[in-house]
C-alpha cells in the first residue's frame, strides 16, 4: 500500500478488516509523514467524542405540530387566492372597524430599514454621498461608486461578508474572520470591535456590539469612545431616541406537552434604558413569542411566534400593531413570512411586505402595501405572481420587487428552478399602478434590487445557470443596465446556490448599497 | 371497496412510521450538536417537514435512518454556522446567555470549530463521528465510492484538528 491508498483508511479504521488493518499498520511503521496524519486524526477524534451525549425525549409539541401534517400537504391560503383581494378587504375591514384610533405623530420618513433593525433614517450627510456598492468577493471587501469608478479594494482577504453602510454612509461594517471590522469608506482607520455580532445605531455613526460574555457596548465611532448598554434588543421609534425590546424569562414549568413555559412581555424605554414600561404581553405562561418587526410613527409592528417555533415561523405569521403607548394588538396582514427582505419601510406611515404563507417563495407571494395612517392594506401584484423583496425608491413615490411566475407549492427541484429562473426585476407606482418590468434577460435570475441613496441607481443581482453570482446597475427606468462585479461569494457558497431556502437567498451577505 | 391512497396519504404515513421510530435519537444527535434542547426541537420538527416535502413515496430512500440524518445534518450545521455569522437581526434571548465553564467552553469550541467546515467535510464527518453511520452508508447516501467519503472523512478530520489546535494550542499534542 501506498501514502493515497492508506489515506482513505486512516479515519475508518474500525471499519477495516483484519488484512486492511495489517497494512494499515505496516505502512504507518514505515512512513513518518503517514504516521503523523494518523496521529493527527486520532487526536482530532478524541476531541470530537467530548462533545456531551445528550439523554433527554423530544418534547411532545413536535409530534403534535407534526402528525397532522403528515396527512396533508401545505395549502394556498384561503384569503391569497384569485380574488383574494376581496377577502383581504373583509379581513382588513373587520381588522379596522375594531381597531383603536391610529395615533400619528409627524416623524421624518423611515427608509429601506431592515425588519428587525432599527428603523433607520438617512441623515443629509448620507444623502449628500455618492452613491457607491461594497461587495464580497473571493474573500475581499471592494468598494466602488457609481456609475463607472473604478473599484477599490478595501481589505484583502479574509472577509465572511455581511457589509453594512452607517446611517451617514461614512462608515463601513464587516465580518472579518470571526470579528466585526469598521473602516471609513475610503479604507482608512480600520478598526476591529469584537466578534461578529451588532448593529448600527440608527444616526450618529454609533454601533452596538456585542462580545463573547454578552456583554454589549456602544460604539461612538466619531470618539473612538465605547459606553455599556445594559439593554441593546430591541427596534428603535423613529427619532432614536426610545426602543421597544421583548423579555422572555422561563417560569420553570412545563405545560402539557412537555415544553418549558415561559413569560413574554414588551417594554417602551428611553434610549439608555430609563422609564421602562410595560407595553404588552401574551399572558403568563405565554402561548406564543413575539418577533419585533419596527416602529413606524406611533405603532410598533411584531410577529408572534407560534409555539416560540422558528421552524413554524418558517411558514409565516401574521403582521400586527400595537400603540407605542400600549393596548391591543391588531392585525395587519393575515399571513406573511417573517424576516429583512419581506417588509420595507417607506415614507410616512407606509410599508411594503410580501403577504402570503408557506415557506416556498415561488408560490403564494405578493407585494402588499400597509397605509398605516389611512387604514389601508392593499394587495399591488396580481396572483398569478410570486412577488418578493419590496425595495421603496427614496422619494417614496415607487416600490421595486423582484417577481416570476406562481408554480404552485411544488416543493422544490426542477419545477421550482425553472420558475425562479424567470424572475425579474418589476417596478411599479406606490398604489400598485404603472407595473412594468424593468430585466428581460432570459440567461439570468435576477434578485435584490437596492435603490443608491440619491435615487439615482438601481442595484441588484444576477444568478446565471451555472449559480455564478453578479452585481449589476440600472438606471430606475431600466436603462444604462451595466455589469459591475462577476463571481460574488465566500466560502459558504454550496452546490445548490439557487435554492437556498426554498428560493430564498440571503444575498446581504455579499453586497451593500449607499 | 377500499380507497386508494393517495400520494400525501403515503408520504404521510412513511413519515410517521419512521417519525416514530427515529425522532427520539434524531433529537439527541441534534442536542449534541446544537447544545439547545429547544433549538433541536425545532430543528427536528424541520427535519420532519423538509422530510414530508421531499419525500417521493413511489421511490423511497433505501435507507431513511440515513436519509433523515442527513437532513438534520444539513439544519443542524448551518445552525451552527449561522451562529458565527454578523447578527444584524438576532434578538438575543434572555434564555440562552453564555456559560463559560470549562466543559462547556469546549463543547462551543468543538461546535465553532465544526461550524468552520466545508459542507461537505462536515456532513461527512458528522454523520460518521455521530449519527454511526459507516463510511459505506453514507457513500451510498451520497452516491459515491466509499474510498471517496472515507478520504474525505480523514481529510475532514484532520482539519477539524488543525482548527481546534490554533484555538486550544496547549490541547492536540503528538502521542
Amino acid at each position: 500500500m501506498n501514502c493515497a491508498t492508506i489515506e482513505p483508511l486512516l479515519a475508518v479504521r474500525d471499519e477495516l478488516t483484519y488484512a486492511q488493518a495489517q497494512q494499515v499498520q505496516v505502512h504507518l511503521t514505515t512512513c513518518a509523514g503517514c504516521r503523523a496524519r494518523w496521529q493527527a486524526i486520532n487526536q482530532a477524534r478524541r476531541v470530537l467524542q467530548r462533545l456531551p451525549v445528550a439523554t433527554s425525549e423530544p418534547p411532545a409539541r413536535v409530534a403534535t405540530t407534526l402528525m397532522p401534517r403528515f396527512h396533508r400537504r401545505a395549502v394556498r391560503l384561503p384569503w391569497m387566492g384569485r380574488g383574494g383581494l376581496v377577502a383581504l378587504a373583509g379581513v382588513l375591514a373587520l381588522v379596522v372597524a375594531l381597531s383603536s384610533v391610529l395615533l400619528r405623530a409627524d416623524s421624518p420618513p423611515s427608509v429601506g430599514a431592515p425588519a428587525d433593525a432599527p428603523a433607520i433614517t438617512p441623515s443629509a450627510a448620507a444623502m449628500r454621498a455618492a452613491s457607491a456598492v461594497a461587495y464580497v468577493q473571493n474573500g475581499a471587501l471592494w468598494v466602488v461608486t457609481l456609475p463607472d469608478g473604478e473599484p477599490v479594494q478595501l481589505l484583502p482577504g479574509g472577509v465572511r461578508g455581511w457589509p453594512h453602510w452607517s446611517p451617514s454612509g461614512d462608515w463601513l461594517s464587516v465580518c472579518t474572520a470571526e470579528r466585526l471590522t469598521v473602516l471609513r469608506a475610503d479604507g482608512s482607520d480600520t478598526r476591529e470591535l469584537g466578534p461578529c455580532n451588532g448593529r448600527w445605531l440608527p444616526s450618529g455613526d454609533t454601533l452596538l456590539v456585542t462580545d463573547e460574555s454578552g456583554a454589549t457596548r456602544q460604539w461612538d465611532l466619531a470618539t473612538g469612545r465605547a459606553a455599556p448598554v445594559t439593554e441593546p434588543a430591541g427596534v428603535w421609534s423613529p427619532d432614536g431616541r426610545q426602543q421597544v425590546v421583548v423579555r422572555q424569562e422561563l417560569l420553570g414549568t412545563v405545560d402539557a406537552a412537555n415544553a418549558p413555559e415561559r413569560t413574554v412581555s414588551l417594554w417602551r424605554m428611553n434610549r439608555d434604558g430609563s422609564d421602562a414600561v410595560k407595553l404588552f404581553s401574551p399572558g403568563s405562561p405565554a402561548s406564543y413569542g413575539l418577533k419585533l418587526a419596527g416602529w413606524v410613527g406611533d405603532q410598533i409592528l411584531f410577529w408572534p411566534v407560534a409555539n416560540f417555533s422558528e421552524s413554524l415561523l418558517a411558514d409565516g405569521a401574521p403582521l400586527q400593531a400595537l400603540p407605542a403607548s400600549g393596548g391591543t394588538p391588531r392585525t395587519l396582514v393575515p399571513a406573511m413570512l417573517t424576516g429583512e427582505s419581506r417588509l420595507a419601510f417607506g415614507p410616512g406611515e407606509q410599508l411594503a411586505v410580501v403577504a402570503g404563507g408557506d415557506r416556498q417563495s415561488w408560490t403564494n407571494k405578493r407585494i402588499a402595501m400597509v397605509d398605516l395612517a389611512n387604514d389601508v392594506v392593499r394587495l399591488l401584484t396580481p396572483p398569478e405572481q410570486a412577488a418578493v423583496m419590496p425595495a421603496w425608491s427614496p422619494d417614496g413615490q415607487q416600490i421595486t420587487y423582484v417577481a416570476g411566475p406562481d408554480v404552485g407549492p411544488v416543493g422544490g427541484g426542477e419545477p421550482a428552478r425553472a420558475a425562479l429562473a424567470q424572475r425579474r426585476i418589476w417596478t411599479m407606482r406606490a398604489d400598485g399602478s404603472e407595473a412594468r418590468v424593468l430585466t428581460s434577460d432570459p440567461v439570468y435570475r435576477d434578485e435584490l434590487p437596492h435603490w443608491t441613496r440619491d435615487g439615482q441607481w438601481l442595484v441588484f443581482v444576477r444568478l446565471d445557470g451555472q449559480d455564478r453570482l453578479s452585481l449589476w446597475r440600472m438606471r430606475p427606468d431600466g436603462s444604462e443596465l451595466a455589469r459591475i462585479a462577476d463571481d460574488l461569494g465566500d466560502d459558504t457558497t454550496t452546490d445548490e446556490r439557487w435554492f437556498g431556502f426554498y428560493g430564498t437567498v440571503d444575498w446581504s451577505q455579499l453586497v451593500a448599497v449607499r | 371497496m377500499d380507497a386508494v391512497p393517495t400520494t400525501a396519504d403515503n408520504a404521510g404515513s412513511l413519515l410517521e412510521g419512521w417519525f416514530h421510530a427515529y425522532h427520539g435519537a434524531l433529537f439527541r444527535y441534534l442536542v449534541r450538536l446544537v447544545d439547545q434542547p429547544e433549538a433541536a426541537a425545532d430543528l427536528l420538527q424541520e427535519t420532519f417537514l423538509r422530510a414530508l416535502t421531499a419525500l417521493d413515496p413511489a421511490h423511497p430512500p433505501a435507507n431513511a435512518s440515513a436519509w433523515l440524518y442527513r437532513i438534520a445534518t444539513n439544519l443542524a450545521y448551518n445552525t451552527l454556522r449561522r451562529r458565527r455569522r454578523w447578527q444584524w437581526l438576532a434578538l438575543p434571548s434572555t434564555l440562552h446567555a453564555p456559560r463559560f465553564e470549562p466543559a462547556v467552553a469546549e463543547a462551543q469550541l468543538i461546535r465553532a470549530c465544526l461550524a468552520r467546515l466545508s459542507p461537505r467535510e462536515a456532513e461527512a464527518l458528522l454523520l460518521h463521528t455521530y449519527a454511526g453511520l459507516t463510511s459505506v452508508e453514507i457513500a451510498a447516501l451520497f452516491g459515491e465510492k466509499p474510498a471517496t467519503v472515507r478520504t474525505r472523512i480523514a481529510r475532514a478530520c484532520a482539519r477539524f484538528g488543525a482548527l481546534y489546535a490554533k484555538e486550544n494550542p496547549h490541547e492536540l499534542r503528538d502521542d
